[in-house]
């Protein structure tokens, strides 16, 4: 089955639920109509819509596990840090100095040369209104763009895809790694999750084997049969589950070989190192170097929860991240497209300014973000919080991080951020 | 519930039900018989188990103490080439050791005959996750199955207050590194968050700091690896928790928690979504809350009232529930009626998919459901079965023998005459529905394709195929 004739039976597929009223996700009424316009028309060209191969791309790195920003971006000026912290503390000394007051950690030797070069950009004493310090629900926070009292099931990824991407094509968002994150959850249809690219096909011995594999994946008849009449309708918000899962199928047949194919096509320019965010990285660049209509990239480093001998394991982690984002624009640079990709990192909280009994530091609240790319406006955005005047022993935010996410909508991505966030919240400088 | 309910009559789809969550599967005969006991009975005797104690002898582990000292002794070597190495085959030793004790587990799911015992164990390793990535002791992890496991179909109380003096969870969550003087959150924010109450549900930021000075005074004999209380790291002095003032202790804090109605709740609401997969409605979970709190947190009982409530066998329930990737590999084992893969094969496939005993990816355990599925693991999943059938020649690993499989017991000569019946025949074994229309006629068709004789290889590829479909991810 050509990939033509794939897509055709996904948009099939997708009409055929939302007439048939048994559908696992509600579309919205405008999605609803391109699809009617889009069978209607059987236009193949309005398949890639907001994915033009020139467009600006968003790579997200989530630094899981609550980054310790204070020993990420040093206040190495201020004494109260090295009150607070006496046993881990970094010495002014080994601080990468950026301005009188902050600087890198030690580990973060390229990233301070990205500063100099005017790439990358550090935004301050990011956070959100009543900081919840549970890993789990303040990640929820920061996926899902919400208060920190109110509960979605919806990512503001997904909210955007849905809303500014009306394509069908699911490779819009690409993320990388086991699991897919909450901010990818809930779309219509966007966004796809992959590990290792080889892998991402149907493999068999026989060829006939995989023909009927592909049309049973992509059976349009399939919308009721043994295992719906069992169910009969059952009208759930979140849908029913067989559904869920017939779409990812899909998905990940419409998009398998065309990734497949990429990677295949395309090497490193460069030599990235051997973390797992490295590996990664690099298939995000063979991604982009192949043209994929990609707008949002998804990376994720973990091990950041260190309630225990910190120092050692925080400079690993930073060390990583530093070689691993060195490669990795390196090799951007080398394909010419570093001017259309910006970085930013993110984690769901920084850590408590106090250390504690064990070397370590306990779940906090506010911490800087990196936005690093060929065209970020370098240098310090928002204001670095008081050491001394805190919130539960925690430092207070300046920035509320939807700012953040509502400039990289607005500025960067093009895109209406009101209607992916839900409100207006005002723009930073930094692109 | 209403009387028309399909539920209400006891067939077989239902009981390949009860034994696919209340276990991990069974062959087309485990089914039949107990499909006979008929539903109380079945229920009863899933309940009951009737395994002897040494059924499963454990693997041989070094004891925590030896290794301990040989650390020890590791450590105190000058620095350079010789230590490293030293260090680093220790830590290999441990590393085998514990992927030993996980194919142990593994077999254990497959033969047991109290499946419902290991379901529940691994339920718990899910709820108290704790990960050997941390604490670098076999022994520790075993330990601490071992308990989870004792405690399995007991008293939530006790599990808990027997889980906050298990060394492998004191080493996780930093609890015996907690003393008076600054205590460490770690444990105290979990237990309520994640093993108790539910994020933010009955206490506040200061009830999980004076959770915390209540239990300090948890520390370990290094050289033995035992619990051991020491009163002089603990805080005696007076608490306010949850509204109670007094001069609490670790075990005070979670008679005080277990008090809350809200713990019954959370627990009663979790185990509910694990063996069931859906939410719970109000009223079946005010049931649930209420029996577990009257039972004074006894499990067993809330398990007979889930295994026997009308809503268990409901169409929102039935078959779907996606697999888990523990419960996909055993279920297949089952359903094949093979041996599981070799353990290193084990190892791989469940680490591609995501799950792999003793290393839960953070102390929240798996998320389990859904998040099991993504584009990127439907595949795998397909690729797997193939593997692992073998109708794949190069599998996604080299040396990966595929498992043996009696395919002429699975589909004799005379069902062979009859692509229907086959076809139907293997849905069932894998689905205990059958296939689509669509899907069936494709099989079939592809069936006919591969010419008239229907050879082993042929009905393996058929299976490959079935199991490739999205209705075979779930349960």
């Amino acid at each position: 089955m050509s990939e033509e004739q794939t897509l055709r039976t996904r948009r099939q597929f997708l009409r055929t639920g939302v007439l048939g009223g048994a559908m696992a996700w509600t579309l919205p009424a405008f999605i609803e109509k391109t699809f009617f316009a889009l069978d209607a028309a059987a236009a193949e060209s309005a398949v890639q819509v907001a994915t033009g191969k020139d467009s600006p791309i968003l790579v997200i790195l989530q630094m899981a596990g609550g980054n310790d920003g204070l020993n990420m971006v040093v206040p190495y000026a201020d004494d109260a840090y090295y009150r607070a912290r006496p046993r881990i503390g970094i010495a002014a000394g080994n601080v990468l100095k950026v301005d009188d007051h902050v600087g890198l950690h030690p580990k973060l030797k390229t990233l301070r040369g990205f500063y100099d070069e005017g790439r990358l950009g550090v935004i301050q004493g990011v956070g959100y209104p009543n900081p919840n310090r549970s890993h789990f629900r303040s990640t929820d926070i920061w996926q899902t763009a919400t208060d920190s009292n109110k509960f979605a099931n919806k990512g503001w990824l997904a909210n955007y895809f849905d809303a500014c991407c009306k394509g069908e094509d699911p490779v819009v968002g690409v993320s990388i790694g086991a699991e897919t994150p909450l901010s990818f959850s809930g779309s219509s249809g966007a966004g796809i999750t992959l590990t290792r690219p080889d892998q991402f096909r149907f493999i068999s011995n026989d060829p006939a084997a995989g023909e009927a594999f592909a049309d049973m994946t992509s059976n349009s008849d399939n919308t009721g049969g043994s295992v719906q009449s069992l169910s009969g309708d059952v009208a759930q918000g979140d849908g029913n589950t067989l559904d869920f899962v017939r779409r990812t199928a899909l998905d990940a047949r419409i998009s398998s070989d065309r990734i497949l194919e990429i990677t295949r096509k395309s090497k490193a320019p460069v030599t990235y190192p051997g973390s797992r965010l490295a590996t990664d990285l690099n298939l995000v660049a063979r991604l982009i170097a192949g043209g994929l209509p990609t707008r949002v990239y998804y990376v994720s480093q973990g091990g950041y929860d260190t309630h225990s001998g910190q120092s050692g394991t925080h400079e690993r982690l930073l060390g990583e991240l530093d070689s691993a984002l060195g490669a990795f624009v390196a090799d951007l640079r080398a394909q010419g497209n570093l001017d259309r990709v910006t970085i930013m990192t993110f984690s769901e909280f920084g850590r408590r300014v106090a250390e504690n009994a064990s070397g370590g530091t306990d779940h906090g609240a506010a911490a800087p973000m990196f936005v690093l790319g060929g065209k970020v406006k370098a240098g310090l955005h928002g204001t670095q919080p008081s050491l001394t005047e805190l919130g539960d022993g925690d430092l207070i935010y300046t920035v509320d991080f939807r700012r953040v996410y509502a400039t990289m909508l607005d500025k960067w991505l093009q895109a209406p951020s009101e209607a992916v966030l839900g409100r207006k919240f005002p723009s930073l400088g930094f692109v | 519930m209403p009387a028309t309910n399909p539920g209400d009559a006891w067939t077989p789809l239902l009981a390949a039900h009860l034994v696919s969550r209340a276990g991990f599967g069974g062959s087309p005969d485990d089914i039949a018989s107990l499909h006979s006991l008929g539903r109380k009975a079945a229920v009863e005797h899933l309940l009951a188990g009737d395994e002897d104690a040494d059924m499963f002898p454990p693997p041989e582990l070094t004891p925590v103490a030896d290794a301990y000292w040989a650390f020890r002794q590791a450590n105190m070597m000058a620095e350079g080439e010789e230590k490293r190495e030293a260090l680093g085959d220790l830590r290999r030793a441990q590393l085998d050791q514990l992927r030993a004790v996980r194919a142990w587990w593994l077999q254990r799911m497959r033969y047991t005959r109290y499946p419902l015992r290991e379901k529940m164990t691994l339920f718990w390793h899910g709820h108290f996750a704790t990960s050997f990535d941390k604490i670098n002791s076999a022994s520790m992890m075993y330990q601490q199955n071992e308990t989870l496991r004792n405690h399995a179909l007991g008293n939530f109380k006790s599990l808990t207050k027997d889980i906050s003096r298990d060394p492998a969870m004191m080493k996780y969550l930093d609890l015996n590194r907690s003393e008076a003087r600054r205590p460490n959150e770690n444990f105290a924010r979990e237990l309520m968050e994640l093993f108790t109450l539910g994020e933010g549900v009955r206490y506040t930021e200061v009830d999980v700091r004076e959770a915390a000075r209540a239990l300090t005074g948890y520390k370990m004999t290094p050289a033995s690896g035992m619990f051991r209380y020491q009163s002089k790291a603990a805080d005696l002095t007076e608490k306010t928790f949850l509204g109670q003032t007094g001069t609490w202790n670790g075990d005070d804090v979670i008679d005080i928690i277990c008090k809350q109605p809200e713990c019954a709740a959370f627990i009663s609401r979790k185990i509910w979504v694990y063996l069931a997969g859906t939410e719970p409605g109000p009223d079946l979970h005010a049931r649930l809350t209420r029996k577990l709190q009257d039972a004074n947190y006894e499990i067993k009982p809330l398990l007979r009232e889930i295994l026997l409530s009308p809503e268990f066998y409901s169409p929102e329930v039935v078959r779907h529930q996606v697999k888990g990737p523990i419960q996909w590999l055993v279920q297949i084992s089952q359903s094949l009626e093979a041996p599981l893969p070799p353990p290193d094969s084990c190892e791989f496939i469940l680490r591609s998919m995501g799950q792999v005993l003793f290393a839960p990816p953070n102390v929240k355990g798996w998320a389990g459901g859904r998040s099991w599925i993504n584009g990127s693991t439907y595949l795998l999943r397909c690729n797997l079965a193939g593997t692992i059938v073998g109708a794949d020649d190069k599998p996604l690993q080299k040396s990966r023998d595929a498992i043996p499989v009696e395919w002429d017991r699975i589909a004799p000569a005379e069902m062979r005459k009859n692509p229907g019946a086959l076809c139907d025949s293997l849905a069932f074994r894998f689905l205990s529905v059958p296939l689509e229309p669509g899907d069936r006629q494709k099989v079939i068709a592809f069936l006919a394709k591969r010419g008239p004789d229907i050879s082993d290889a042929t009905v393996r590829d058929c299976a490959h195929l079935i199991m490739s479909t999205p209705e075979f991810q779930l349960t």
